[in-house]
């Protein structure tokens, strides 16, 4: 097990790191002059700023154009209370990083909510308003002159002096800053960060608060941008305005762009080669900025993953036929002795009562005009099998949506044992065991098939962000633990053969069983499955119906919406029919398909006839 | 008219296309049946010029085509409806429609034939005309499967490539795919049918393939097929 672990892709390697540090350290001596060992204090400020600018926009994929103004920040405060207290760098340094964390954990609640171009501009501002503030409030920061007079590093009797002095100590925290970012990179954390940048709605469905995740992260990358702000301000001592502009902030991007976005060492590698490349296109004189623009657009054209990609698996490796072989006689994979399902065992045992598990009241969605779901009530016993069937467009889905929390209803109340769960976010239900699968598949592609399992083991736990960035054995262990929960639930839907492949690479109705094995790994009360059988052929779905009533056997109720009827009448105990957004029957099996409306609006004569 | 000979296709590490021969006669409707992944979907992006092929041959009335671009094979009269429609969910339908004939000859008589093609759609789905300026992203599953199959009828093919046009659909609607589906091949379309749902496809098919882990296993006339001892234990279900 520790074996697969280590083989799921992304994986920063320790050693790896360690030995990039050692050669670091000893760069300054192999340099003949002070002003390139500067020009490596430079790159490990960059580091610092570009690997916790990765974090938020390579892993979490949240744009931010704002980050000069987090690493402004962190030199004004220092700075101030250096020059104007006489507060040591030390005291300085984390007092800047705590003022700067919250500025941050503020201005994330609004703006973390946008996506892409919109949370661009909101970052964008957050940058500008930032540098005005630091030309404006000029008793403060000295305005547009700057602040001079900024105490020096020392440590104990030792004044820092000269460059290799200042190289050894930004690299000890460009070193802590890599550590932490791939302790991260390598847990829970920056499985879901990846999670979330790739669905926002199937990361919350499976009980991700994605709001709180990204918050976090955005939080840490501004952090290392003020440490990297107090480095810089104690380092040269005097600070103005202008460099903290938003062309910085774009550097910053560019850094992360360059080297290989959501790539680890991606980071490392633009940050060092941006910092290099205009001192070694100086001798070109003017032409230094046209060649440093062309070499931009010549890395961008042609390695659209950036300088690291290069290097970077595409993927883990699958032995052209060996991967296959275990489908090559059985058409249909799954396995002839079923696994036991899911820790039916488990601390939140089910308390086996029989009364009523999930119960719809007077339901209504409008959409603008449309009216999706009308005065909808129905009711889902403890371990039933419930079926909602109907034609397309009659408001299915959408009662799903309102059920799983990611609709509010406009009318009407859904209960969950007793509770109503109104106004509660996708997350809490899904924490509340509320588990479902997605009509058109909501993976995360570029995560491996297992990994996309993994993250159905969230609504368990949740946190953990620190544990995570220290690497404390705790963390560690419940990572295995859930690895070993995943391949159990690819074994269930007998998918264990492709855990390590992207889930963008399977066919449709293989995804929808990651899907299914991705709901179960959460161990649900209710399970909510939309369509499970689109894409499977038919002795698939026999299997499927199988695992259905497999899945009530270890306890766990079910709801289902589905178009075929041999599943949905060989394994439901009842079925609601829906037609433009009413319930229009319900009843056994048995009862809706003789039911006169049920085959003029759904069944047709002939699937009445053959069901 | 369509002709496949040792077709191999590396799409990802998993479902590949091993050595792949099959072939298809003008006015033919041909089933390609097979269990999840087995490669039936990469078989037809591959024969659409959308994934490029590692070996083999694909011969359009004997000229090869192998490699072709995607627009250079719907020119030569190839179309495909992709798995889950891919309908433009934010353009009308009528956007839709039109965008499907943008492969049309861009001559004097261009609009003129657009405008045809779209009413040719409005006449083999008359619901799809009433809702020309909904967006297509609102309609219901089974109008976007109906936008989908008008969509790559635009530039009228003679091979209709059907990536399981039943996907998610409810019953009532189903059947009214397939009849369309053979109404079509009566019309003279040659169409190639993908379908998880293998006794509906043979049902309505002349001959099909079988295909399993990236090969094709079995073939020949659907009526045998559907009587075929060894496909009703993994495909029919008994």
């Amino acid at each position: 097990m520790v074996d697969v672990v280590a083989r799921l892709p992304g994986r920063v390697s320790g050693r790896a790191l360690l030995a990039f540090l050692a050669a670091v350290a000893v760069v300054p001596w192999l340099l003949p002059n002070q002003y390139l060992v500067h020009v490596g204090v430079l790159a490990g400020l960059y580091v610092i700023l570009a690997v916790g600018l990765n974090l938020v926009m390579g892993y979490a994929n949240q744009v931010s154009l704002g980050h000069a103004g987090f690493y402004g920040l962190g030199a004004y405060v220092s700075a101030v209370l250096s020059v104007r207290y006489g507060l040591s760098p030390w005291l300085g340094m984390p007092i800047a990083a705590a003022v700067t964390g919250a500025v941050a954990y503020v201005v994330g609640i609004p703006t973390l909510r946008l996506t892409s171009y919109y949370l661009g501009m909101a970052t964008l501002g957050i940058g500008v308003v930032l540098q005005l503030a630091f030309v404006q409030l000029h008793g403060i920061t000295g305005g547009s002159s700057g602040l001079a007079g900024i105490l020096p590093w020392d440590l104990g009797p030792v004044r820092f002096t000269t460059s290799t002095h200042h190289y050894l100590l930004v690299w000890v925290f460009a070193g802590a800053a890599l550590w932490v970012a791939r302790n991260l990179v390598n847990s829970r954390v920056g499985r879901v960060l990846r999670a979330l940048g790739e669905s926002l709605a199937a990361a919350e469905a499976m009980g991700v608060d994605t709001a709180a995740e990204k918050r976090r992260v955005f939080v840490l990358s501004a952090v290392y941008a003020s440490v990297a702000g107090s480095l810089y301000a104690h380092y040269i001592t005097v600070i103005s305005p202008e460099i903290y502009s938003f062309l910085f902030s774009v550097v910053l991007v560019l850094m992360v762009a360059i080297g290989g976005i959501g790539l680890y060492w991606g980071a490392v590698v633009g940050a060092v080669l941006l910092t290099i490349l205009p001192e070694a296109l100086r001798k070109f004189g003017d032409w230094e900025v046209p060649l440093y623009g062309l070499a931009l657009i010549v890395v961008i054209l042609f390695l659209p993953r950036g300088i690291a990609g290069l290097f970077a698996r595409k993927g883990p490796r699958v032995g052209a036929a060996g991967a296959r072989s275990p489908e090559r006689d059985a058409p249909a994979p799954a396995p002839t002795a079923p696994p036991a399902p899911l820790a039916p065992s488990s601390p939140r045992a089910r308390d086996g009562g029989s009364g009523l598990l999930l119960e719809v009241r007077g339901v209504s969605k409008q959409f603008g005009g449309v009216r999706a779901v009308r005065d909808c009530s129905f009711d889902v016993a403890e371990g039933e099998i419930k079926a909602v069937i109907g034609p397309n467009g009659a408001g299915k889905t959408t009662l799903f949506n309102v059920i799983t929390g990611f609709y509010a209803p406009t009318a009407g109340v859904v209960r969950f044992r007793g509770r109503a769960l109104t106004g509660l976010p996708a997350h809490r239900l899904a924490r509340l065991g509320l588990s479902r699968t997605f009509q058109n598949v909501q993976l995360f592609p570029s995560l491996t098939v297992v990994e996309n399992v993994m993250i159905g083991c969230e609504r368990d736990a949740p946190g953990g962000f620190l544990g995570a960035a220290l690497a404390l054995p705790g963390p560690r262990r419940r990572m295995r633990a859930e690895l070993a929960r995943a391949e159990r639930a690819l074994a269930i839907v007998g998918l264990e053969a492709l855990a390590l492949v992207p889930a963008a690479d399977l066919a449709f109705g293989q995804q929808k069983l990651v899907e299914v094995a991705r709901a179960l790994a959460a161990d649900p009360t209710l399970l909510l499955l939309d369509e499970p059988a689109a894409g499977l052929n038919t002795l698939e779905k026999v299997e499927m119906m199988r695992l259905i009533a497999r899945v009530r056997a270890g306890g766990i109720s079910v709801l289902l919406i589905e178009h075929d009827m041999r599943l949905v009448m060989g394994v439901s105990d009842r079925v609601v029919v829906l037609d433009h957004g009413e319930k229009i029957a319900e009843g056994s099996p048995a009862e809706v398909q003789r039911d006169p409306a049920v085959i003029r609006v759904y069944l047709g004569e002939d699937v009445a006839a053959v069901a | 008219m369509l002709e496949v000979s040792g077709l191999s296709a590396r799409y990802g590490p998993v479902h590949a296309l091993r050595d792949v021969s099959l072939e298809i006669r003008a006015g033919e409707l041909v089933a390609l049946i097979g269990a999840n992944g087995a490669g039936k979907s990469t078989l037809l992006r591959t024969i659409a010029g959308l994934v490029a092929p590692a070996a083999g041959r694909v011969a359009l009335d004997g000229r090869d085509v192998t490699g072709q671009a995607p627009e250079a094979m719907i020119r030569a009269g190839v179309a495909l409806v992709p798995e889950r429609r891919r309908v433009f969910a934010p353009l009308t339908v009528l956007d839709n429609l039109e965008l499907g004939g943008y492969a049309l000859p861009r001559g004097r008589d261009f609009r003129s034939r657009l405008e045809a093609g779209v009413e040719e759609a409005y006449r083999l789905f008359p619901v799809l005309r009433g809702r020309r300026d909904q967006l297509a992203g609102t309609l219901s599953g089974g109008e976007q499967q109906m936008l989908a199959i008008g969509r790559a009828l635009m530039t009228r093919p003679r091979l209709l490539l059907c990536d399981e046009p039943s996907l998610g659909l409810a019953p009532l609607v189903v059947a009214e795919i397939m009849r369309l589906l053979s109404t079509l091949r009566e019309a003279g379309t040659t169409i190639l049918l993908v379908e998880q749902n293998a006794r509906m496809a043979l049902r309505s098919a002349d001959r099909a393939y079988v295909l399993e882990v990236g090969s094709v296993v079995l073939s020949g006339l659907a009526t045998d097929l559907l009587e075929d001892d060894q496909l009703k234990a993994a495909y029919l279900g008994g």
